[in-house]
């Protein structure tokens, strides 16, 4: 049971953080927040390393099929660590680095964020892992509101991932029909069943809306409207890397579904091909890195859909290391430069030296530059390429070329030096200390490069890695340095003035104009519908009772005169008995009219329906009933209150009664 | 103790109806003592409920008409204990919740008790014939509600509602009579209409008699195409008849359907369940839409009231319907559909309870007129951000749970149906969002500013809901596990 604290820790901590900063609001500066997450998230990391050591397993009993349980894994453990440890680093940057107002709110959301997505990570079946999902949507949805104001980014992106959820739940259905548990070791007769397709079809629909893959890439540009501390925790290890991180899981069962594998693999290539082309033309900064991370997961997903999920898995947490760097970065060039985060206005080179030099160091990982962990988490996502075919192999280094170009241009334009000017705002000693921690992250995942190091951590992770080849490697390395020196090129002769650049860029750099056709072919129609069925419901629909209404009416009117005595007579004892329950409810005399229209015309139909099967019998007892409702109608006092229920049970009676006789006549 | 917990609301209507003239506030709390003794009752009842015991529990049996069969028979299963549990702490929360009175709060807080003995007894009842009074009555006690302490066009919205309701009720007698007569001699036993199953083949008969139950319940409940009344009247009654229209009366549709329409005519409901699972997707696709399109708070939260009944509906159909699969799926069918009706009992109540504390204070409800409320009103801000992600199916709270077993069951049978369903849910989520926008986020409007935040009882009141939603959300194996219990009876597997 002890494994629940690693999500409930954080949950309950920022809750607490929340909660307290609300009944104290002085007591709680930035040291002492800055110390509030750091304590609670080393506890995290703590409990992380516990877990990834003894492996444990819980489960949480709601009665059979579903109960939600969580393993541990060596795999796992890595990203329970990855989550906990990024977390801290960026908490505490976050606590000496954003503004004031809110900061607690803030902290206790990033914190609880890290719980959900520790449950996500942890949890080894379909029911818990689609409760992280979940969770980690509506916490970012909250982290964007609360700074940004405006709800409507933050629902833009909430309902994308939203359909991540309900991906989930198509996987649940497909495990469910072929009488699996929902556990994840369960699925693979599954995806042996006449139920595969739905089983891949809801995972991938859920991890590329996760993952922010194509077609559902731009809600990441939105979400850019939330604080950088939440971006940089988002795109890192947490949120993003559901997407991928469920890929990699469930690979092994997935894969012998036939169309999965192609499929992901494209999805990712064409993901990341397109992200890098937006990021190399973006002015955003956050936008830059957004579009960055996208293009970042396609690669992972390149090596999950050829079949090498350890590979994935590699670039995951160097991707992890080098981009919460990267947005830490541009957190500090932003503030430097007033709050505005264009990159046309920056050249911060000379202004923030330790964080331009450390930005390099992410821009150069981000360039996958040897000796960096992330030069060698790519080469392991090319070599799994490599058997598919050269053409494959092209189009990747390709994406590949591309994340070096963007993060060249970003480094030059972010931290160039060509302009000598003074920053807005400097980094605080705590703010220093976050930036050098992560920097030396990346530095670390350099010695994977060592090969003792690499075939330890693929023993201890239990993941296959692929040996890349020195010509591969050689290959990556030129095309990157290829692509640096071409940036370096044309980033002198771009021109970022807004009138200056051309239509074709700014569509470029957009995700290739995909959120205008979203908006024109999803957002819009939808919008449409909704009011039209709105207009709809209320002329039409509702028409057709108030029709009826009117109809009754007309036949009451029309049928007043010549019909038998003993209708006449029931009739008329209803009608009163109705005119006197209506008359309580003064003043609506036109929808009277209908009750009275409408119970005459149904008395009328039983009646004539009756009196042709049985006249005689029939007859005596609607005489019979039409003239005790009359007198009962007559004997009771016109009270404003409390008649109405005894009017009704006597309907009620009278109805019951009429049908037994009609029963027993028969 | 069950007659207990329906005489206790009827004495209390009776003395605050006829009896001496009190206080405003000494009824009120007098009132909300007595609406909160069935609480208590039920609680008991839950404590000393035997999952291994026999399908209804805690049967009470007088004789009231022995010639027909009737008679006054009280008893429970896990879904009417759970049904009739939120409903008795629903009226407890709807006599306390401020509202003006209009100086007659003696007869309003009576007619609330009075609606909650005959919705109790409706629940609560093991007749059949007694079920049907107390769904007249109950439209009778929500008639006055509307009528006398509605807003501006309340009379027409109240008299819409009950015509449209018994309209319902009467092509439902006829079929309620035919499903009785059919059995010589007649009973209005459930227990010996579930256990005999007097229409099961014969064909034809059978088929029209089911086709009359249904209309009657799917009026009440509402589904597409037969919801009309439901916003018009929502939108006229004050916000804790509101509340208990949505939570409570609503339920009796689904809560019939699986008594009556399922329970005792089994056959013929698996023969048309595939047809109601359409009717209830259609409902919660065109509901989210419909509720998409509207920029009256109250009529948005109308209209998803319709999707979240259609939830309930596709999770009785998906009990019933025919399919290779195992009956573990129509087990989990039968506990979502009953948690649904919990939890949309619970989340909707809060909803309208807040648009009522929002109309309180700013005197519209149409969503443009606000704007910029979250930094005025935090508490009502809170509250709506939470009742509204749990009313979209958030994990930790209880519509997730009742959803996602309601989904997984009926995607793992009839997958392109229900990921029709998905789409509703998908607008769901959108329609909330889009709410919270537009009222409580964004730039500030003028007269915000005057706006203000919750008052005690009405803090107290939404925590006891939302935090009631918290804990099924978190907790839900204690009800799941009652609710097994009744679906293995009912499924015949134990």
């Amino acid at each position: 049971m002890m494994l629940w604290a690693l999500p409930l820790w954080p949950i309950l901590g920022g809750a607490s953080l929340w909660g307290a900063a609300r009944v104290w609001p002085h007591a709680f500066g930035r040291r002492a927040l800055a110390l509030s997450v750091f304590v609670v998230l080393s506890v995290s990391v703590l409990l992380s390393l516990w877990a990834a050591v003894s492996l444990p397993g819980a489960t949480w009993d709601w009665g059979t099929p579903l109960s939600p349980q969580l393993q541990v894994t060596p795999q796992v453990g890595v990203m329970a660590c990855l989550i906990s440890s990024v977390a801290l680093v960026v908490s505490v940057w976050a606590a000496a680095h954003e503004e004031l107002e809110h900061l607690a709110q803030l902290l206790g959301l990033l914190l609880a964020f890290v719980g959900a997505m520790q449950l996500l990570v942890l949890s080894s079946d379909l029911l818990s892992v689609s409760m992280g999902f979940e969770l980690v949507s509506a916490l970012s949805w909250a982290l964007i509101v609360l700074r940004a104001r405006d709800g409507r980014a933050a629902s833009y992106a909430f309902n994308t991932v939203r359909i991540a959820g309900l991906g989930l739940l198509i996987a649940v259905g497909a495990a469910l029909a072929q009488d699996s548990s929902l556990a994840f070791a369960q699925l693979p007769e599954v995806a042996r069943s006449s139920a595969a397709s739905w089983l891949a079809a809801g995972v991938l629909i859920a991890a590329l809306a996760k993952s922010a893959q194509l077609p559902f890439s731009p809600w990441l540009f939105r979400a850019m409207e939330g604080p950088t501390a939440a971006s940089a925790l988002l795109h890192s290890s947490t949120m993003v890397a559901a997407g991928a991180w469920l890929l990699i899981r469930l690979q092994p069962v997935l894969a012998q579904v036939g169309w999965f594998s192609p499929c992901v693999l494209g999805v990712g290539l064409a993901t990341a091909i397109f992200g890098g082309l937006s990021a190399c033309l973006q002015l955003h900064i956050k936008r830059v890195l957004a579009a960055s991370t996208s293009a970042q997961y396609g690669l992972m997903l390149v090596a999950i859909g050829a079949g090498e999920p350890g590979a994935a898995l590699a670039h995951l947490c160097m991707h992890a290391l080098f981009k919460a760097l990267l947005f830490l970065c541009a957190g500090e060039a932003i503030a430097a430069n007033g709050g505005n985060p264009s990159l046309r206005t920056m050249q911060l080179g000379r202004a923030l030296p330790l964080t331009a030099a450390v930005g390099m160091l992410g821009a150069l990982a981000l360039a996958a530059v040897p000796p960096l962990g992330a030069a060698w988490s790519k080469e392991q996502v090319l070599a799994s390429v490599l058997p598919l075919g050269p053409w494959l192999l092209v189009l990747t280094l390709l994406a590949g070329a591309l994340s070096a170009a963007y993060a060249t241009r970003l480094q030059l334009l972010a931290f160039g030096r060509q302009e000598a000017r003074q920053a807005a705002r400097a980094p605080g000693a705590l703010e220093r200390t976050s930036l050098l921690v992560l920097a030396a992250g990346n530095l670390l995942s350099g010695l994977l490069f060592l090969p003792s190091v690499e075939h330890a951590l693929s023993q201890a992770l239990r993941i296959e890695l692929v040996h890349a080849s020195w010509a591969l490697s050689g290959a990556s390395l030129l095309t990157a340095l290829a692509a640096v020196g071409g940036s370096v090129i044309a980033v002198r002769r771009e021109r970022l003035d807004p009138e200056a650049r051309t239509e074709l860029a700014s569509w470029l750099a957009d995700w290739q104009g995909l959120p205008a056709l979203i908006e024109h072919g999803v957002i819009r129609p939808v919008l449409w519908l909704a009011d039209t069925c709105a207009r709809f419901d209320r002329r039409v629909v509702d028409a057709g009772v108030r029709a009826s209404a009117a109809l009754a009416r007309g036949l009451a009117r029309l049928s007043a005169t010549g019909l038998e005595r003993a209708q006449s007579a029931l009739i008329s004892g209803l009608a009163r008995l109705v005119e006197s329950v209506a008359s309580l409810a003064t003043g609506v005399e036109r929808v009277q009219n209908a009750l009275v229209g409408a119970l005459v015309r149904f008395a009328e139909r039983s009646a004539y329906l009756a009196d042709l099967t049985d006249r005689e019998a029939v007859d005596g007892v609607v005489r019979h009933v039409a003239g005790a409702v009359t007198r009962a109608g007559r004997n009771v006092p016109r009270v404003q209150s409390g008649a109405l229920p005894s009017y009704y049970l006597l309907i009620v009676c009278s109805l019951v009664v009429l049908g037994v006789l009609g029963w027993v006549g028969r | 103790m069950l007659s207990a917990c329906l005489l206790a609301p009827l004495i209390g209507a009776a003395l605050l109806g006829w009896g001496p003239k009190l206080s405003a506030r000494a009824t009120l709390t007098l009132g909300a003592a007595f609406a909160a003794l069935p609480l208590v009752g039920l609680a008991v009842v839950w404590a000393r409920f035997d999952v291994n015991g026999p399908l209804f529990q805690d049967v009470t049996e007088l004789p009231w008409i022995p010639a027909l069969g009737a008679g006054y028979r009280l008893g429970v299963d896990a879904v009417a204990l759970l049904v009739a549990s939120v409903s008795a702490l629903l009226f407890v929360i709807a006599i306390l919740y401020p509202i003006d009175h209009r100086e007659r709060t003696g007869s309003y807080v009576a007619w609330l008790l009075f609606l909650e003995a005959v919705s109790l007894g409706l629940f609560l009842t093991l007749d059949l014939l007694m079920f049907y009074v107390c769904f007249d009555l109950s439209l009778v006690g929500m008639y006055f509600l509307i009528a006398i302490w509605g807003h501006e066009d309340r009379e027409r919205a109240a008299l819409k509602f009950i015509l449209y309701t018994l309209a319902g009720s009467l092509v439902m007698l006829l079929g309620i009579l035919s499903l009785v007569l059919a059995r010589d001699p007649i009973s209005f036993d459930m227990r010996v209409l579930i256990a005999e199953q007097p229409l099961a083949g014969t064909g034809l008969r059978a088929s029209l008699s089911l086709f009359a139950i249904v209309f009657g319940l799917l009026v009440k409940t509402p589904l597409v195409p037969l919801h009309t009344w439901l916003p018009a009247a929502h939108v006229e009654a004050p916000a804790p008849v509101s509340a208990i229209l949505a939570g409570v009366l609503l339920k009796m549709g689904t809560y019939g359907l699986l008594r009556v329409a399922y329970a005792c005519m089994r056959e013929s409901f698996a023969q048309y369940a595939a047809w109601l699972g359409v009717l209830a997707v259609i409902s919660i696709v065109y509901g989210a839409l419909v509720a998409l399109g509207q920029s009256h708070i109250k009529r948005r939260i109308a209209y998803t009231s319709i999707t979240h009944m259609g939830y309930t509906v596709l999770g009785i159909a998906a009990l019933a319907w025919p399919t290779p699969v195992n009956a573990a799926l129509r087990r989990l069918a039968l506990s979502g559909a009953a948690l649904e009706m919990a939890a949309h009992g619970l989340i909707t109540s809060a909803l309208f309870l807040l648009t009522g504390s929002l109309y309180a204070r700013g005197h519209s409800f149409d969503m443009h007129a606000y704007g910029g409320l979250m930094q005025r009103v935090p508490r009502l801000t809170a509250a709506m951000i939470v009742a509204s992600f749990a009313s979209l199916g958030l994990p930790g709270l209880a519509g997730f749970v009742a959803e996602f077993q309601i989904f997984s069951a009926a995607l793992a049978s009839r997958p392109w149906l229900a990921a029709t369903a998905l789409l509703g849910v998908l607008i769901t989520a959108a329609l909330f969002l889009q709410l919270l926008q537009v009222v409580f986020f964004g730039s500030e409007a003028d007269h915000a500013r005057k706006l203000t935040d919750l008052g005690p009882i009405e803090t107290a009141s939404l925590a006891l809901l939302l935090g009631a939603s918290v804990y099924m959300g978190i907790a839900p194996g204690f009800v799941i596990e009652l609710l097994d219990a009744t679906a293995s009876h009912l499924l015949g597997t134990n």
